[in-house]
Formats: C-alpha cells, sequence, structure tokens
C-alpha cells in the first residue's frame, strides 16, 4: 500500500495519455459557460502499474503536478484527485459516465479526504456514493510528483459494484483533477475511453 | 436554457428598508441558530450591508452571476477574505494575562482587517447631505434558481410545496458551482463538512406554522412573510396589489422572491443650510441601479400615499407597513416558537 515502495517503481508499468473532457459535455450550462474558454484536464499522462495478491487489487497511480493540493483552506481552493472507473453492466461509455441500466463504478481518491470513496453512475452528474465500496487508498507527493495506490479487496458486497476476480478480463478507464485549477466534477483529464483490464490467475 | 423547476406555491418575503435599524438582530438571531457549528464561522446566511457599499462578500454586485437573456452568466467564487473572516480575538491576552490594564480586547494579530461588514454606517455624499441606509440579505429562494441550475450533481432543488430553495448536503460534494453562478452570492462553504450551505428560511419552523427566526426577532417589524398567492397575506397585497415591493437586482434573471420596499429620502439642504423643498437625499440613479427603473413608480406611490394620510386620510398601505400588529406580517406563520418540536 505504500506509494512510494521501490517494488512499485520497478513493477511493470504503462503510461497512458489523458485528455480533458469535452467543456460541451459539462452537466450544467453554468459549467460549460465557465470553462469554455479556461484551459484544464492538461495533466498529459497517469503511468499505472497494477498487481494482486488473490485477495485484493491494487492501482498505483502517479502523475506529474507542480502543486500539492491537499487541503481546503479557502472558497476558492480544490484538492488533487484521481479516479478509477470500471464498466459495471452493458457497455456503457467511459466519456458520458455509463447510461441509464448501464452502470459504471469509480474509486475516487481525493488528497483531502481521509478515505477514497466508492461511486456509481448511470450518465453524466448522476454519480451516487455505493454502499460496501470497501475501498483503501494511500498518495504521497514527492518532487512534482502524486503517488497513489488504491484498492479493493476481490470479494465484495454492495449494489452495482464492478466484480473483480483473478483469471478475468475488464475494462477500466483513469481520470486526474488538479486542484490549483479549480478541477472537480467533470472538469477533469480521462483516458479517450476504456483500456483493457486483464487480472491474472 | 434549463426550466425553471414547478412549484404549487411560493413563499415570499418582503423587507420595508424605511423600517431597518441596521441593529443586526436578525443577523445574530439566525447565527445561534443554524450556523454556530465548526466549519460555518465565517457564515452569515442572513447579514444586514450598508448601502451604498461593497456589502458581503465584497464586491458582490460586481461579480456577475445569473442569467442573462436566459444564459447562464460567469462568476466566481468569492474567498473567505472576500466575505469576511471571522475574527480570533484576544481573549486570553486581555482576562487571564494579567495584562488587561496594558492590553484591549482587538482581534488577533494576522487576522484579516476586514470583516464582514467592514464599511458598516459608512455614509456616502458630502456632509451635510450625506446619507446611507440598510440592505437586509438572505436566501432569495429564486423561482428560477441559478444555484440550482448550476449544480452538476443536482444536489439542489425547490421544495414543491413552498419553493423553498434547499441543498441536499448528502447529494452535495462541495464543487461549488453554486457559490459561483448565485448572483447574490448567498451561498457559503462549510470547510469542516466540505459542502456548501446557505439560508434555509427555517423551513421546520415554516412546517409547523412558525415564522422564520430573523423575521420573528426582528425588532423593527421589517419583515413580512407569507405566501405570494395568498391574497390575505401583507406579502400579497404589497407586490402583487399595491406594488411597493421590488426584487433586488431584477436584471439578473433568477427572479427572486424577497421584495424590497425602496428607501424614502429626507431632503437636501442647501448651501446656506436651508431645505430644498421637494428634494432626495438618496440619488435615484443609485436606487435603479439597485431595484431597476420601476423604483420611479414606487416612490411616488409611497409619497402620495405619505401626503394622503397627512391629509387625515387613512392608508391601508402604509398601516400595513407599520404593522401594528405582528401577525399581521407573517401570513399566518404565527405560532409561538416556543411551541415548536424540537428534534431529539
Amino acid at each position: 500500500m505504500d506509494p512510494a515502495a521501490p517494488e512499485w517503481a520497478s513493477a511493470p508499468a504503462e503510461t497512458l495519455a489523458l485528455q480533458q473532457t469535452p467543456w460541451a459535455s459539462q452537466p450544467s450550462e453554468y459549467a460549460q459557460n465557465a470553462w469554455k474558454d479556461r484551459p484544464y484536464g492538461q495533466t498529459g499522462a497517469v503511468r499505472i502499474a497494477a498487481a494482486h495478491n488473490g485477495e485484493a487489487l491494487f492501482f498505483h497511480l502517479s502523475w506529474q503536478d507542480e502543486t500539492k493540493d491537499d487541503a481546503i483552506r479557502d472558497t476558492t481552493q480544490f484538492a488533487d484527485g484521481a479516479g478509477v472507473l470500471f464498466p459495471v453492466r452493458g457497455d456503457p461509455m467511459l466519456q458520458t459516465m455509463g447510461a441509464a441500466s448501464q452502470p459504471v463504478n469509480a474509486w475516487y481518491w481525493r488528497a483531502d479526504l481521509e478515505a477514497p470513496i466508492s461511486v456509481t453512475a448511470t450518465g453524466l452528474g448522476s454519480t451516487v456514493r455505493s454502499t460496501g465500496g470497501s475501498l483503501s487508498a494511500a498518495g504521497s507527493y514527492e518532487s512534482g510528483r502524486w503517488r497513489v495506490v488504491i484498492s479493493r479487496p476481490f470479494a465484495v458486497q454492495g449494489q452495482d459494484l464492478v466484480a473483480l476476480s483473478p483469471g478475468q478480463t475488464g475494462k477500466v478507464g483513469f481520470a486526474v483533477w488538479q486542484g490549483s485549477n479549480q478541477e472537480r466534477a467533470g472538469v477533469k483529464a480521462t483516458t479517450a475511453d476504456w483500456l483493457p483490464l486483464e487480472i491474472r490467475e | 436554457m434549463a426550466q425553471p423547476p414547478n412549484v404549487k406555491r411560493q413563499l415570499a418575503a418582503v423587507f420595508d428598508m424605511n423600517k431597518c435599524l441596521g441593529c443586526q438582530t436578525c443577523t445574530i438571531a439566525c447565527k445561534t441558530l443554524w450556523t454556530d457549528q465548526e466549519g460555518m464561522e465565517y457564515m452569515w446566511w442572513n447579514i444586514v450591508s450598508t448601502v451604498p457599499g461593497q456589502g458581503t462578500p465584497r464586491g458582490w454586485q460586481e461579480l456577475g452571476g445569473g442569467f442573462s437573456d436566459g444564459v447562464a452568466q460567469v462568476s466566481r467564487i468569492p474567498t473567505v477574505s472576500e466575505f469576511g473572516q471571522a475574527w480570533e480575538f484576544n481573549y486570553d491576552d486581555v482576562f487571564y494575562g494579567e495584562n488587561g490594564l496594558n492590553s484591549y480586547l482587538q482581534p488577533k494579530s494576522g487576522e484579516d482587517e476586514r470583516g464582514p461588514l467592514w464599511d458598516e454606517d459608512e455614509a456616502s455624499g458630502d456632509y451635510p447631505n450625506s446619507y446611507f441606509f440598510y440592505l437586509q440579505m438572505i436566501c432569495m429562494h429564486c423561482t428560477n434558481p441559478a444555484c440550482l441550475a448550476a449544480c452538476p450533481r443536482k444536489a439542489i432543488y425547490k421544495r414543491v410545496d413552498d419553493g423553498i430553495v434547499l441543498i441536499d448536503e448528502e447529494r452535495c460534494n462541495g464543487y461549488r458551482f453554486c457559490m459561483e453562478a448565485c448572483p447574490y452570492k448567498r451561498i457559503y462553504f462549510n470547510h469542516s463538512q466540505k459542502v456548501s450551505q446557505k439560508c434555509i428560511l427555517c423551513y421546520p419552523r415554516i412546517e409547523q406554522g412558525v415564522a422564520p427566526a430573523c423575521f420573528r426577532q426582528c425588532p423593527g417589524r421589517v419583515r413580512f412573510i407569507g405566501f405570494l398567492d395568498d391574497a390575505e397575506s401583507a406579502v400579497h397585497k404589497l407586490v402583487k396589489v399595491w406594488r411597493v415591493a421590488l426584487p433586488l437586482h431584477p436584471e439578473r434573471g433568477t427572479e427572486p422572491n424577497v421584495y424590497y420596499v425602496p428607501p424614502l429620502s429626507p431632503p437636501l439642504y442647501d448651501d446656506d443650510g436651508e431645505v430644498i423643498e421637494g428634494s432626495e437625499r438618496i440619488p435615484r440613479e443609485y436606487l435603479e441601479s439597485l431595484f431597476g427603473p420601476d423604483v420611479n413608480r414606487v416612490l411616488e406611490t409611497l409619497k402620495a400615499e405619505v401626503a394622503k394620510t397627512r391629509g387625515g386620510e387613512k392608508s391601508e398601505m402604509l398601516d400595513t407597513l407599520i404593522a401594528y400588529e405582528w401577525k399581521s406580517m407573517f401570513g399566518g406563520f404565527t405560532r409561538d416558537p416556543g411551541l415548536l418540536k424540537r428534534p431529539t
């Protein structure tokens, strides 16, 4: 769980390109107008490593961030964050955060929160906190880089949580929020689409 | 543009600016009832500021927000400093530090020097023609709330039965788009709970027939409340029948449900100290900047009504505004708060 552990640095990893979410798909007209001409989602890339111990799945995310925003001391401050997104049922689109009867499940880590949050969504602006998310996470910031480990046991009970087990294949997506740029909600950088996920035996 | 939410009935308020003493009893009534918890220190869901002036948060009237021709207008989140930080005072030093004779009560060093009402009672204009008046602010419980439309999580809703606008703190993720979009800048961020919070029009009191605390405790009988469609209510008469109460900044397009009876003015003095008959101390242009051009019609109506009573006639409108009987102000929300069922 230590994001700075040398094992993570030497683990097989992949660097994924991130792009900004389209301003026109922000779920309120205000958010669209406010971000239309304002740069956001410029994180560029996130390095992903993953591992499991037979009982839980671990993702290690790391990305460049010039500023560490791990507390909200003023109304204008927002915290850095990251998300891991999975389709739960059907064939939901990543960019719409799922659709009716095609939910997605996200693991949401934020630098100012004590614990990560599991959320499910069936479309933009529809996220609700899931029960029984059973997530744990640890983040560390060093030399202009966030390193975050986020994990979940394979066996969990709750509604619309992604089913995960060794030997299974699926899909996964990632997102990063830069707190210093007031990024929150749909104002973020994400992978352009789902990526294949293979959990080895 | 999103459709404004449908409601069956709308509660509305009228604030008579001519009667406000600026005593902030309303402000403290609200503070002690709702915002005395951790993370709410800097919150004033109700505030009475001096106008012309910066208000709270400072310069809010220049920050934009709301709608123009139905299009959401971009604004920004005011900082804690602009809202006015809750000062920490040097109580230890004055009362317990054996330094009471040399020290005096003051904000601790390092505190922002400007509180929420840093220009309180500061007049505009030149003596002897200086003037100021008070602007009472709560959440406007708008018919077309910009906060509700801006929230990407649909965490803000308007109650169907009374039109009160509330933030669902279970759904709120503290994204603060509402704080940006509200043109009246009446929404605060709770740093402890990490959610946005604002005036709730004392809905637990309303539900039990009791007027909101800031209305009930106002010693100047400034505040009227009632359903806008209740023909018996003072609010209905003042807004719909006599039309002497106006919304603040109607050009912001949110259709606020707090209405103001604009202030009448004392006359100006000339260079010899003589009263200039028929003159007004508060410039009409300034009042128009707050309430739009309709303020001229309202002021003429009020002046004609005052002239009528000076001639010995009765005026139901002025009697209503004077509020000889406090129960007449509250549109039926007159139950004794002492009888309220309290949460256990």
